[in-house]
């Protein structure tokens, strides 16, 4: 006999991946590829749309899962929790046969060697199938959006106005957005020949070489991806190296560049130009020699931590400094749903001393009459507005440059763009020169 | 060790009825040997040596992770069985065919190990499935054979179908 995957093997490697993420801190974007890679099409597509859906609604589901328990687990218990989890998803969101489900999810408590927690699942099941209604509207009634209350109260907070509209783009399906490599071809041209092959795209609003695929197969399998003619790409991620606005000959520092796509972007629209792509996680780096490859682009690729330029930069200074600064990435809170999970109130307080501490330690890098283009994909003003204000009190030779678009809204520095403006990803942009 | 070769769908000698093993010996455990290595190599989870051509009652299943739960059974024979559980099986004489099989749920079967000790064992899950896939398999059974002749035509067509195109 040969082994079969079934749907029960990807609940239980679905119930896994998620007690690394609640327990662990992992993300789906280190666990899930890897995974994805040894299964079949329909499996992998199960096991995505199970992780990312219930992440996107975790708090929804654990409300329920609270008026079910009569005491809550512990955590070690996170597993059996997850199971929960996962099999009230599929009854409420995927419209799954509630027998099916209920039993498939009480067999794997064997699978986790947890057999006492067959009557707790089993149980807690069924009571929920008896008062589906009243239990789903009062954890909706709880938490409309499924996030943890301290970022709905930053966004009220930061937002007030334009809260809901944030909230509702968190949860929204985010668009499929590519940039055309400019070097090769055009982006008319690349939808020319998706065209042809029924595959329908929009443009851009605002870069010209941006474009979204309305309903098509995986990336790598349209038509040209091997061939480098296009990146994957955010609307608003494809703003950066415009900002940059490099030059010909000019010495280009990407300061956090990994996985690379701001960085081919700036050689694509000035391949003259001597890229530094620098990032302190040499794994991650190999991504940026592999797009720089596929692309035919030629950086140079240092391995480095961007807060101490003592370890790796050769003193010669640079024009134009790229600094897409590590954040909460909440901008882009609907690409990545297990933020909601992973991300802590403290953490906002953390990023901001580093994005602070980068910006010190760049600066010097930059030549008289250079340019820092600040960029993150945060909605929160303490690391965006603030800590330009911050940043700029403290040092007299920066200047901002204000940024005159048509995308986002100009804060007390710099402009923000709000999920879901334009269907892009939340980002935030300042561009500082050097006196 | 040696990596034998597998019968396939339709052939006839798997139809055939295995003896049983009267003298567990040195020869006997080299069959068994290669039996895991082919099962490992395939890969797959059970064989059974009607597979590759030994008529005689002897079965190798591993149905672990990380394959280093291997079981020997000599003269297999379930004595209890209890419940239904539908999964969907595959066999390696029937590549690349998947169908739910109906089958019990939880088996209590005896059996002899590859040093000679006679073992009782009870299996549930993916374990009794397996076991029961390859007892049939000494019964000159198939999981095919569970499955509606409709289905059975339309998979010994595709078989036949393919033949053609495997290496001799």
């Amino acid at each position: 006999m040969v082994f079969v995957l079934a749907d029960t093997d990807v609940r239980l490697l679905a119930a896994r991946m998620l007690t690394s993420v609640v327990r662990d801190g992992k993300s789906l974007s280190e666990l899930l590829p890897s995974a994805q890679l040894e299964l079949e099409a329909q499996h992998a597509a199960l096991l995505q749309e199970l992780t990312y859906g219930v992440c996107r609604n975790y708090a929804k589901l654990d409300a329920i899962v609270d008026q079910l328990l009569k005491k809550s687990l512990r955590n070690k218990d996170t597993d059996v929790r997850m199971l929960l989890w996962l099999a009230l998803y599929e009854i409420e969101f995927m419209s799954k046969p509630d027998y099916a489900v209920t039993s498939s999810y009480v067999d794997l408590t064997k699978k986790i060697k947890k057999p006492w927690a067959k009557a707790l699942i089993n149980g807690s099941l069924r009571q929920f199938l008896r008062n589906q209604e009243s239990l789903t509207d009062n954890a909706t009634l709880k938490n409309p959006h499924s996030l943890p209350e301290w970022l709905q109260k930053s966004i009220n907070k930061d937002w007030p106005e334009q809260a809901n509209s944030v909230f509702e783009a968190f949860s929204a399906r985010a668009p499929l957005t590519l940039r055309a490599n400019t070097t090769v071809t055009t982006r008319e041209k690349i939808c020319q020949i998706f065209k042809e092959a029924d595959i329908q795209t929009e443009p851009c609003e605002h870069v010209d070489s941006g474009f979204r695929v309305i309903d098509g197969p995986p990336v790598t399998a349209l038509p040209g991806f091997s061939e480098g003619e296009f990146s994957v790409q955010d609307q608003s991620a494809q703003l950066a190296a415009f900002l940059v606005n490099p030059q010909p000959g000019e010495r280009v520092l990407d300061a956090c560049a990994a996985p690379g796509g701001k960085s081919c972007h700036l050689l694509e629209l000035q391949p003259s130009i001597q890229l530094t792509c620098l990032d302190n996680n040499a794994e991650r780096l190999k991504r940026v020699e592999q797009n720089l490859q596929r692309l035919n682009l030629q950086a140079n690729v240092v391995t480095g931590d961007a807060a101490e330029p003592g370890t790796w930069w050769d003193e010669s200074p640079f024009d134009a400094v790229l600094l897409d600064a590590p954040c909460s990435a909440l901008g882009a809170l609907r690409r990545h749903p297990d933020i909601r999970l992973l991300r802590r109130e403290s953490d906002i307080k953390a990023l901001g001393k580093q994005q602070i501490g980068l910006l010190r330690s760049l600066w010097p890098l930059l030549k008289p009459g250079g340019r820092l283009i600040y960029a993150t994909c945060s909605v929160l003003k303490q690391e965006n507005e603030k800590c330009m204000d911050k940043f700029l009190a403290e040092t007299p030779n920066a200047i901002e440059t204000p940024i005159d678009a048509k995308w986002g809204t100009a804060g007390s520095h710099g402009r923000q763009i709000l999920p879901g403006e334009d269907q892009a990803d939340g980002f935030y942009y300042a561009i500082l020169h050097k006196q | 060790m040696a990596n034998l070769d597998i019968l396939i769908y339709p052939d006839d000698r798997l139809r055939n009825v295995a003896e049983s093993v009267t003298n567990v010996d040195d020869d006997l455990r080299a069959l068994i040997g290669n039996m895991f290595e082919t099962m490992y190599t395939a890969p797959g989870i059970g064989l059974a040596a009607t597979q590759i051509d030994v008529h005689q009652r002897v079965v190798v299943v591993d149905v672990s992770e990380n394959g280093d739960q291997p079981l020997t059974l000599i003269n297999p024979e379930i004595i209890e069985s209890d419940g239904r559980i539908e999964h969907e099986e595959g066999c390696l004489s029937i590549p690349g065919i998947y169908e739910s099989v109906e089958r019990p749920e939880l088996i209590k079967f005896a059996a002899i190990d590859r040093d000679g000790n006679p073992y009782e064992m009870e299996a549930d899950g993916l374990l009794s499935i397996c076991i029961q896939h390859e007892i049939d398999h000494l019964n000159g059974v198939l999981f095919v054979d569970h499955l509606s002749a409709l289905k059975r035509r339309r998979i010994k067509k595709k078989m036949l179908k393919h033949e053609k195109d495997r290496p001799a």
